[in-house]
């Protein structure tokens, strides 16, 4: 019994020679045995099905957390019933898009195609990871992201900095990629950044069938439309005036225009870079008397301004947009000021 | 059969053979002592009637009165009165038989009984001098005899065979007396012992098997005796330890595993509402992706043209309870004819035909689609409108076409998609909706593989913005009023004759469409166009495509 016991050999049974006490006692004791030997068996099985039961859970929640963001699941467990309520959140939105994509998807095979928007995925998404950003869907060759929905409400974080922060880090990115697809004989992409901050409804939107964890508003389609005027604007980075008072602490930034927007409201916006070399400082300072004065209708001014910053950094080409600009308000002044 | 009795069986064999070994031997070296003395005092007693009767005898001898009769009586009297002496108790007797065995003296009344004369004269006859038992006047008797030959006499000491033997019969009722006291002493003792010895025993089995049969291993046997039977008890505590501890682990696990698995159970039906089950079922199968390759499939777009505008009229949050029946109706439009919903931006629905699972007919299903999901808003809207609501103008747009399928993005956003030219060519048809005021549109691509099924319409040869090369574009109807199926009948043979420059001809077919359905912007555009080429022709390179510069 002790041998059983010491050695824990459960296969082991005492032999029952007689029907007396230690007869009861030598197969109570093989029942015990039996069971013991039963239940280390169940705890291997059960320990193995937790184990597998896990690892699948596990499996299938980063196999989800792949196509759809964290936040579903863990808003999905912690709330399970408020799961197609939009909610209205201040966030920032950031869209990315390659400039003429269809051009250059032309002239790649799928597969070379393929491999090269992976890469440039890859290289994109990092960052906006990084600035604690969610990836809400890939349209194409587009990006679109949003930042502030991780963050804790009680803690203050400025991830209107963070985005661009990150939509910086995503132009150094690209600059890398387009040096690994260069020595692969592959096409360079170039894209264009729009991060606005504003109010959007987010949350699942859909139906019981097919939902999606995705922002939706007129923040949102700003942001698409910042990043189609990075293409005229010539910058790869274009930032709502709503965001640039988030950020112009931290960052450099240039008022690049004032466009206009839905429902003829007119919205500045500008440009940021993560740091300046002393010329460009120079031309930025030079650039933003010239926008006050342009504001203010003295166009003339305005143009002796642009023309210092073209002199400080040829071939500028917001200043030189502004300039053409001044030079055609002069000769014909605009019919409705833009608003400043 | 329990320890106790087998104490009591091996323990009581053995004292019982003990006291009986004792007793026997006791009860017999006792009685043969008795019986001993009890003959020599009978034989002494036999020897002192003899002499007496000798040396009386010889008294008559010496003075020779034998031969007087008086003097023989007188002598034989004075050997009786010598037999009365000598006789001590009742039980005694003192007899003399004659030859035949009738009886010429006794100690007391005598009268022989059956065939106790014949025994007796045979003694007589033997002239034996053993201790014999004889039966004597009905009682049997211990004797001793012997022969006088003076008197003829057959003389028997005799003690009643009772009383002789009363000292060793006490003797063995007191043995048995002691053997059954110690017996019953004994083996009581010996069950006392075995019960006592066997306690913690029985107690340690009784919890043992109460714990098996109950399950309750939460009890445990009380360790009584630092003896084997303590270390057995302990040994079985710790084997109980070891079965609770078990199952603890074995409900622990079972636990974790039915939590984990419950959780990956929501997980995928969570999932299946972000991402098909077909889609994931791959995923699964490939390890996380779907390598993509190119297929052959019908993508479709479809679009609210009039978002922006119906969207100022609704507040941000609200807006999302009013697009859910939107995104229904389309989705169920759309899966129900197979076909898989990609993603949603913002209001627009993008969805595929043949991944990832491919039918034989899916242009016809996506076109079908197209048709299901404008007829579905037209009911949509009634219902928006009856509660004075803007309705959603949608239009959708579709192309077939060789694309990439599969999951495209990165370990941290990966998405299961089409990317390729055919897609965005689908994008550009469903916002070209607006140019010709269609709620469907669909490349030629499409058209040979639905023309049977549904009313077809050729609407224009167009290149979308950043294309060079043109694609025809149709409408479809599942089915046509009168005055539409003129109005398309004329329109398509209109069609044919502008491809083939005949501007006039085409104007006229155009007009009458235009008469069939007054107001009809399609013909009404391309009566337009016809007029202006009839009388400036277009270059010859022209190929009726049109050139749109917008998206």
């Amino acid at each position: 019994m002790k041998e059983i016991i010491s050695t824990n050999d459960l296969s082991k049974r005492v032999v029952v020679e007689y029907h007396d006490e230690i007869g009861a006692l030598a197969q109570t004791f093989n029942l015990m045995t039996g069971k013991l030997e039963q239940a280390y068996r169940e705890i291997k099985g059960f320990a193995f099905q937790a184990v597998l039961a896990q690892r699948q859970e596990k499996r299938t929640q980063t196999l989800f957390g792949k196509f759809v963001p964290e936040n579903v699941i863990h808003e999905h467990f912690a709330n399970p019933e408020e799961s197609l309520v939009g909610d209205n959140r201040v966030l920032t939105v950031l869209f990315s898009d390659i400039r003429s994509f269809t051009t250059i998807s032309e002239s790649m095979s799928p597969e070379n195609l393929v491999y090269s928007l992976n890469k440039y995925f890859e290289s994109m998404v990092a960052p906006i990871i990084e600035h604690k950003g969610i990836v809400d869907k890939y349209i194409g060759d587009a990006i679109k992201a949003f930042f502030g929905a991780k963050a804790d409400p009680a803690h203050a974080e400025n991830f209107g900095l963070e985005a661009v922060r990150a939509g910086l880090e995503m132009m150094e990115h690209l600059v890398t990629f387009n040096v690994a697809q260069a020595a692969d004989g592959r096409p360079e992409f170039k894209n264009g950044l729009g991060i606005t901050y504003g109010v959007v409804t987010i949350g699942n939107i859909g139906t019981e069938k097919k939902k999606e964890y995705t922002v939706i508003g007129e923040t949102v389609d700003l942001a698409e439309h910042l990043e189609s005027l990075t293409k005229e604007y010539k910058q790869p980075l274009i930032i709502s005036e709503s965001l640039h008072y988030k950020v112009k602490d931290d960052l450099p930034c240039r008022l690049l225009d004032s466009i206009s927007w839905r429902g003829g409201r007119s919205l500045k916006i500008y440009t940021a870079r993560r740091a300046l070399a002393p010329r460009e400082k120079e031309a930025w300072a030079a650039h933003d008397l010239a926008m006050a004065e342009y504001f203010e209708g003295k166009y003339a001014k305005a143009a002796g301004y642009l023309r210092d910053v073209l002199k400080i950094l040829p071939g500028d080409h917001p200043a030189a947009l502004l300039l053409e600009r001044c030079a055609q308000y002069m000769k014909t002044p605009p019919k409705v000021m833009q608003a400043s | 059969m329990s320890i106790r009795w087998k104490i009591v069986l091996i323990v009581v064999p053995l004292i019982l053979a003990t006291l009986l070994l004792t007793g026997v031997s006791s009860y017999f070296s006792a009685s043969n002592g008795i019986t001993r003395v009890a003959k020599d005092f009978l034989g002494f007693k036999a020897q002192e009637l003899q002499n007496q009767a000798e040396s009386q005898w010889r008294l008559l001898v010496d003075n020779n009165l034998t031969d007087k009769p008086e003097m023989v009586s007188a002598t034989q009297a004075a050997v009786e009165g010598y037999a009365r002496s000598i006789v001590r108790s009742a039980t005694e007797l003192i007899v003399a038989v004659g030859e035949d065995g009738g009886i010429r003296m006794s100690t007391s009344a005598l009268a022989w009984q059956g065939d106790e004369q014949a025994v007796v004269a045979g003694l007589v006859k033997a002239r034996s001098t053993d201790l014999v038992t004889v039966s004597m006047g009905g009682k049997a008797r211990v004797a001793k005899g012997f022969w006088f030959q003076p008197f003829g006499w057959y003389l028997l000491v005799s003690e009643e065979r009772a009383a002789f033997y009363d000292m060793v019969n006490q003797i063995a009722v007191r043995t048995v007396i002691i053997l059954v006291g110690a017996i019953v002493g004994g083996v009581l003792l010996v069950l006392i012992f075995a019960s006592y010895l066997t306690r913690p025993l029985t107690r340690v089995v009784g919890t043992m098997k109460e714990i098996i049969s109950t399950n309750d291993l939460s009890k445990r046997v009380v360790v009584e005796y630092h003896d084997e039977i303590g270390a057995l008890a302990q040994t079985f505590n710790l084997m109980v330890n070891g079965l609770e501890q078990a199952y603890r682990e074995i409900k622990g696990f079972a636990l974790k595993a039915a939590i984990a698995r419950t959780r990956e159970k929501k997980i995928k039906e969570l999932f299946q509402v972000y991402v098909p089950q077909e889609v994931i079922d791959q995923v699964m199968k490939n390890h996380g992706k779907v390598v993509p390759e190119q297929e052959v499939l019908c993508i479709m777009f479809s679009h609210i043209t009039n978002f922006s505008e119906v969207a100022l009229h609704i507040a941000p949050d609200e807006l999302v309870q009013s697009l859910e029946p939107y995104f229904k109706a389309m989705v169920d439009s759309i899966e129900d004819r197979g076909g898989m919903v990609d993603k949603y931006i913002t209001d627009a629905v993008m969805a595929f035909f043949g991944a990832p699972v491919k039918k034989e007919d899916d242009p016809l299903r996506s076109v079908l689609a197209g048709i299901d999901m404008t007829e579905a808003l037209r009911e949509f809207n009634r219902r928006r409108e009856s509660s004075a609501q803007k309705p959603f103008n949608v239009s959708v747009g579709i192309n077939r076409g060789l694309v990439t399928v599969g999951t495209i993005g990165t370990e941290d956003k990966m998405s299961y998609t089409v990317i390729g030219d055919p897609v965005n060519l689908a994008s550009r048809l469903s916002g070209l909706t607006r140019v010709y005021r269609q709620d469907l549109l669909f490349s030629e691509s499409l058209h040979h593989a639905v023309k049977e099924a549904v009313q077809c319409r050729l609407l224009d040869s167009v290149a979308v913005k950043g294309r060079k090369k043109g694609v025809k574009i149709y409408t479809a109807r599942r089915r046509l009023e009168k005055a539409e199926m003129d109005c398309w009948g004329q329109h398509n043979l209109g069609m044919t004759e502008y491809y083939e420059r005949n501007f006039t001809q085409a104007a006229s077919y155009f007009r009458d469409a235009l008469k069939a359905m007054p107001g009809d912007s399609v013909a009404a555009m391309l009566l337009e166009r016809s007029q202006k080429y009839s009388r400036t022709p277009p270059p010859d390179e022209w190929d009726g495509v049109e050139v749109m510069t917008h998206k």
